[in-house]
């Protein structure tokens, strides 16, 4: 009965904050103006208007998320790799349909994730949906050809500076034109026609470095839990 | 106009269902489902952006993370042949005097009891090369020096069954019949018996009765002299596995419980 | 917005998450219930300015046919990566405490860790008997 009778006020009560929250927000009805949409657009050289404003008019906010994600990446590295440094993550065997199966996807997502993330100012995707496609790109790879070996391709490749070196390129990409008392990157890099590889190529370069970051982080995290639980 | 209203209506339905599961898994794998009608629905709310990255990270590394977080937490993985009496599969359940001690120790563990049937040569290296905990279904001798054996739970003897024909005399205790050893699954064990297909054998007593109850007038029985006893064995890494179950044993045998539970299934 | 809206689902959907929050005992389950009230609040974000016949925020755009507006799609692109790396490192303390207490029902852990700090008072209390004459000695 005391279940119960919680479990209701539990509902009741997250309904009630919902509702008040809901019915008396100011949200204006009507969309927003295509004129100010289109000198957006043009002023940034990115027809991908969610682009446009998170990595061009609040570029800030982004570059904290990205601190934000490398903290937390930090952590789950420092919590999970406690280990000796000669730990294998120990392979489970699994069915050998998932294995073929992801051997053909593999390529196909981590091409995705490239594309999304070079062209994400000219189509929807960006720096974010870029890395996470690839991210699983990689797990594709890891379930066909195995943990240990793409953690060996990949470190001896040189990506744990990578880890390091790319928010310290992020962190000065956005705010060493501040620095030297120039408006940021967007407006002072050369904007090119619109609806072109290259129209603006400062949204391209932190696309491209946000999906790296992306990318690199999500597979510590997910080399961490492998090491720490056994492969997948 | 329509697909947004179905979408959204299965929406609260989906997380609902899954949130309210009994099992973990269950769980996990429906919010992955619910992640991908949410970037369908983000879709059709015309935010593809949001769309593409929900879907990528609800459906394929969240779902993985929890996947992985969830394995082998809380499970004692036994390994063992079934021995009526002591580990036996009964229309879908395990019962037995072994099980009850295993089902008591797992749940002051807060575990989930998980048996594995095995054929009895196998469990030294199953406990070895995989990750099983214990090993038990009657095991009476001593194992490699890498396993640890619990305490013992219940005496035994080793009993030699030789055809009737065999004239040699009792065969004292001696390195090569020391153990109770078959190839293959018990249930195999007793089916070559009832055919009568079997030249030499060692068994144990729990063995031993359950086989008698066929018809074993044409072969003739030798009790082996040493007494030994029933106990678990416990995987490399498990000292202290292997000492919290002989300190439960101890404490079922003090209290009576022990003995209950060897009157309720062997009689 | 219409009775059927997204914002009427997340409103539903964030209840549920509570719900699930407040009365499921495993501590895994309280997480995906967490991440559910996280999508729930980007759905409502979302469909706030919603209009049944909207176009995507990328120009060239048809002529007449309203844009969704770009700027809660941005704020929240970014906050569903972030939510992940978060969640990652929730779960990292997860692992840990099943792997200390062999249990991830809340009530087990938390009965759990009040016993061993019984039990580390009451070691302290013994091994220091003079400690504790001298703590008394000045109030």
């Amino acid at each position: 009965m005391k279940r119960i009778v919680r479990t209701a006020l539990a509902i009741a009560l997250s309904l009630a904050a919902c509702g008040i929250v809901i019915f008396n927000l100011p949200i204006s009805e009507g969309a927003t103006h295509q004129n100010d949409m289109t000198r957006l657009a043009t002023e940034t050289g990115a027809p991908n208007l969610v682009s446009a404003i998170y990595l061009g008019a609040r570029l800030y906010d982004t570059l904290f998320e990205v601190l934000v994600f490398t903290v937390a990446v930090i952590g789950v590295r420092f919590y999970l790799l406690r280990r000796p440094s000669t730990a294998r993550a120990t392979p489970i065997p699994e069915s050998h349909v998932l294995q073929a199966s992801a051997q053909i996807l593999y390529p196909l997502t981590l091409i995705l994730g490239l594309y999304l993330a070079l062209f994400g100012h000219l189509s929807p995707g960006g720096g974010f949906s870029g890395g996470v496609v690839a991210a699983s790109g990689l797990l594709l790879c890891v379930m066909s050809i195995g943990a240990e070996t793409i953690y060996r391709r990949l470190s001896g490749a040189g990506i744990e500076r990578l880890e390091w070196a790319l928010p310290m390129v992020i962190v000065a990409v956005c705010v060493l034109p501040v620095v030297f008392t120039r408006p940021i990157l967007s407006n002072s890099l050369p904007v090119g026609q619109a609806g072109h590889v290259f129209g603006s190529p400062s949204i391209l370069l932190l696309n491209i470095l946000i999906g790296l970051k992306v990318l690199i982080g999500s597979w510590m995290v997910l080399y961490a839990f492998i090491l720490y639980r056994g492969e997948i | 106009m329509i697909s947004r209203a179905v979408l959204l209506l299965l929406l609260p339905v989906i997380a609902g269902v899954s949130l309210f599961q009994r099992r973990r898994l269950s769980a996990v794998i429906g919010m992955g489902l619910f992640s991908l009608v949410l970037a369908a629905t983000y879709l059709l709310h015309s935010a593809p952006d949001v769309a593409v990255t929900e879907a990528a990270i609800g459906a394929a590394l969240v779902t993985v993370i929890y996947v992985l977080a969830i394995r082998r937490t809380g499970r004692l993985l036994v390994v063992g042949d079934e021995v009526p009496g002591l580990l036996a599969l009964e229309g879908g359940e395990f019962v037995g005097v072994e099980v009850d001690i295993l089902a008591g120790f797992a749940r002051r563990l807060g575990l989930d009891l998980s048996i594995q049937i095995a054929p009895l040569g196998d469990v030294e290296a199953i406990l070895l090369h995989s990750d099983a905990d214990l090993g038990a279904g009657g095991l009476s001798s001593e194992p490699p020096a890498r396993l640890h054996r619990s305490r013992e739970h219940l005496p035994t003897a080793l009993v030699r069954l030789r055809p009737q024909a065999d004239d040699r005399p009792t065969p004292q205790e001696s390195p090569t019949t020391d153990r109770c050893e078959y190839s293959g699954y018990f249930s195999d064990l007793v089916e070559a018996f009832q055919r009568n297909e079997l030249i030499e054998t060692t068994l144990d007593m729990a063995r031993f009765l359950a086989v008698s109850r066929t018809d074993i007038s044409s072969w003739r029985v030798d009790r082996l002299s040493t007494p030994r006893g029933y106990a678990f064995i416990a995987a490399p890494r498990r000292r202290g596995l292997r000492d919290q179950l002989s300190a439960y044993i101890d404490e079922l045998e003090r209290d009576g419980s022990l003995d209950d539970m060897i009157r309720r299934h062997l009689p | 917005m219409g009775w059927l809206g997204g914002t009427t689902v997340a409103m539903i959907l964030f209840a549920i998450g509570t719900t699930a929050l407040i009365v499921r005992r495993d501590l895994v389950i309280k997480l995906l219930a967490l991440g559910l009230v996280n999508s729930s609040g980007i759905l409502f974000l979302i469909s706030i300015r919603f209009q049944p016949k909207m176009e995507a925020p990328i120009l060239p755009a048809k002529v007449g046919i309203p844009i969704a507006d770009p700027l809660p799609q941005a704020l929240v692109l970014s906050a569903i990566v972030i939510n992940f790396a978060i969640l990652a490192l929730s779960l990292v303390f997860v692992m840990l405490l099943v792997e200390r207490y062999h249990s991830t029902d809340c009530a087990r852990i938390e009965h759990a860790v009040e016993t061993e700090k019984a039990t580390l008072g009451s070691q302290n209390l013994a091994a220091d008997p003079s400690g504790a004459d001298a703590q008394e000695a000045i109030p």
